[in-house]
């Protein structure tokens, strides 16, 4: 047959084009989207002691009841607590007595975090980064989303596939989605200080 | 065995499925009787909750039923067929292609484009896979319901992963559905949608088909499948793909166009104008909401040079960073970067610095007993003094009142 299709390419053409299908800037190709989200199913006995947190991390609570402590102040942890933590923030778990915290965690590098920021449907009246982090309690529909979220991430862990990565940039997008669904408006913005800031 | 080809009852319309106002929307319909055939911009995925029929998508027939899930893309023209006496009952949402561009990270290989626009249009309604995208489906359903700013951002990904998982399945089911079994229009219109970037025509493209296949043929086919011919029909594909990238901040028009295939800006500007009604300009402010009157609101991808600086910051607050070398590298100047800071973000270089590491300190106040002045210099203000005059601008504070007050031992209940 003189001529073949392209649809038969058998490898021969790994030529990249532009297409509906191929989005997004070089940038984000090369520099800041890894291979590396990370997601760990934790079992948590006794209490922790105080994690530098490097990267932006998604948690929650599976089982058991505690707390964390998150730069000084505690926040009660009961099943379906949905926690970020950013490179500012140490950290620690504190189970209550007799029971055992079941924690998934899951952590991305801050360019993967600031490309989810910048999701056409998120309104960023201004990048500010709050002292407190977002610590919500969800139920319903809300709590099946961030816990299915949760499980995909955790599957994908041990399938890695080709679109792993996008699938899992999805779930974690999930998680933005619900703490800004959660959280109130107020908290995404500056607050001034009593001082009364330069203007 | 080669399938035959259904012709268009009618000119296609568009605006159906997809459209501003229906951005992340779930759609519902009952087609009653063969509807009108269907072509849009943008690409919509479509379940079928109960009944049986047809879809024919590009002159091909597929049949389907309850369970049953197709994405249809921006080059396939569909018509709807409800079998005698039944009802389709639909659920339709629409994927713009700026959405599935955003969430796309990578440039595609040609195998990869083909392989997608190669897959089956309709799949299910058995199938591992089926039951994860009905339930997205049904959850896409209920957020719509709350059409908040947090249910907008959760539906945006289900989109997408609804793409995902859909693709997973034409994957596996790639040895049912072959090229050379399609018919003409279909194998030409899959053709020219993987190649609209470049530089064909339809000489080339009937080659590629096949050794016997005409150009006259393939002209014939294309019309009898959708409505266009060949020249109507590439400048269609062409300026779906240039939509795509209408969200990007950075991107001009000129740009766009030249990655779209069009060998002069004047002629995107024409053909565009023809095709939507309106110029480039005004499409993307359509695309746009600020959240008003009843919409989602959607704004513009920040840009990647707005993105890198703020990852930039993110890794390395703690060492020394001038704004003017930043910029350099990003090739940009300090000056677009300070507009850009603040035009997108209402906020300075400075000032996200500065919470950086004034967060960072507040960590190392709460959880260390290390002086004041190694805080200084561990989060990257040089002197106790600095950190001192900064904390208390965005704290209203000083260093040491809030380590007493933290470590005071204040409580969040979770209220």
């Amino acid at each position: 047959m003189a001529n073949k299709n392209t649809f038969e390419t058998e490898g021969k053409s790994n030529l990249v084009i532009n297409s509906s299908f191929s989005g997004a800037h070089d940038y984000f190709t090369n520099n800041v989207l890894p291979n590396d989200i990370c997601t760990h199913l934790r079992r948590i006995k006794a209490p922790t002691s105080y994690a530098n947190n490097r990267d932006q991390v998604f948690l929650l609570v599976r089982a058991g009841t505690g707390k964390i402590v998150v730069n000084g102040i505690e926040y009660k942890l009961k099943p379906n607590t949905l926690i970020n933590l950013g490179p500012f923030h140490r950290y620690r778990f504190i189970p209550d007595v007799g029971k055992m915290l079941e924690i998934v965690d899951s952590r991305m590098n801050s360019g993967t975090y600031v490309y989810m920021i910048a999701n056409p449907y998120l309104k960023l009246e201004q990048f500010y980064v709050t002292s407190e982090p977002p610590v919500v309690y969800l139920t319903g529909l809300l709590a099946d989303i961030a816990n299915d979220s949760m499980n995909g991430l955790l599957s994908e862990m041990n399938v890695r596939s080709d679109d792993s990565t996008s699938i899992c940039f999805c779930y974690l997008m999930d998680l933005l989605g619900i703490l800004t669904e959660k959280m109130p408006k107020a908290y995404f913005k500056r607050r001034p200080s009593s001082s009364g800031e330069k203007k | 065995m080669k399938k035959k080809c259904r012709p268009l009852c009618e000119t296609p319309r568009s605006n159906i499925f997809c459209g501003p106002d229906k951005y992340l929307q779930l759609q519902e319909y009952t087609v009653t009787q063969e509807m009108f055939p269907v072509l849009e911009i943008d690409s919509y995925f479509i379940l079928v909750r109960e009944g049986k029929g047809v879809f024919i998508i590009n002159g091909e027939e597929f049949p389907v039923e309850s369970g049953c899930v197709s994405w249809i893309q921006g080059s396939q023209v569909l018509t709807i067929c409800p079998n005698f006496g039944e009802q389709l009952r639909l659920w339709v949402c629409a994927y713009d292609y700026q959405l599935l561009s955003y969430y796309t990270f990578s440039k595609i290989s040609l195998n990869s484009e083909a392989e997608i626009v190669n897959g089956l249009p309709v799949i299910g309604p058995e199938g591992e896979g089926i039951d994860a995208i009905i339930r997205l489906f049904c959850q896409f359903r209920e957020l719509t319901k709350k059409d908040t700013r947090g249910s907008a951002i959760i539906r945006s990904s289900f989109l997408r992963k609804i793409e995902l998982l859909y693709n997973r399945m034409t994957h596996s089911m790639k040895g049912q559905y072959k090229f050379e079994n399609m018919p003409l229009g279909r194998q030409a219109s899959l053709y020219i949608a993987t190649h609209s970037a470049l530089d064909i025509t339809a000489a080339q493209v009937a080659k590629a088909i096949g050794p016997k296949v005409t150009e006259a043929a393939l002209n014939h086919a294309l019309l009898v499948a959708t409505g266009l011919n060949f020249n109507q029909y590439l400048n269609r594909l062409r300026l779906v793909l240039a939509t795509s990238f209408f969200l990007y901040d950075s991107l001009p028009f000129d740009y766009i166009a030249s990655i779209s295939g069009f060998n002069m800006e004047i002629t995107f500007f024409r053909r565009f104008k023809a095709l939507t009604g309106v110029t480039p300009q005004t499409y993307r402010e359509q695309m746009l909401c600020s959240g008003k009157n009843g919409r989602v609101y959607r704004g513009m991808i920040m840009s990647e040079t707005l993105i890198s600086v703020i990852s930039y910051l993110y890794e390395n607050m703690t060492e020394y960073i001038d704004v003017d070398i930043l910029a350099r590298e990003l090739y940009t100047s300090g000056n677009i970067l300070r507009i850009q800071f603040k035009t997108r973000l209402n906020t300075s270089f400075k000032q996200i610095l500065s919470q950086f590491r004034v967060r960072y300190a507040e960590a190392l106040l709460t959880t260390t007993d290390l002086p004041t002045v190694d805080i200084a210099i561990e989060s990257g203000f040089g002197s106790g003094r600095t950190l001192g005059r900064v904390f208390y601008d965005i704290n209203g504070m000083s260093p040491g009142e809030f380590r007493k007050q933290r470590c005071g031992g204040k409580n969040k209940n979770g209220q």
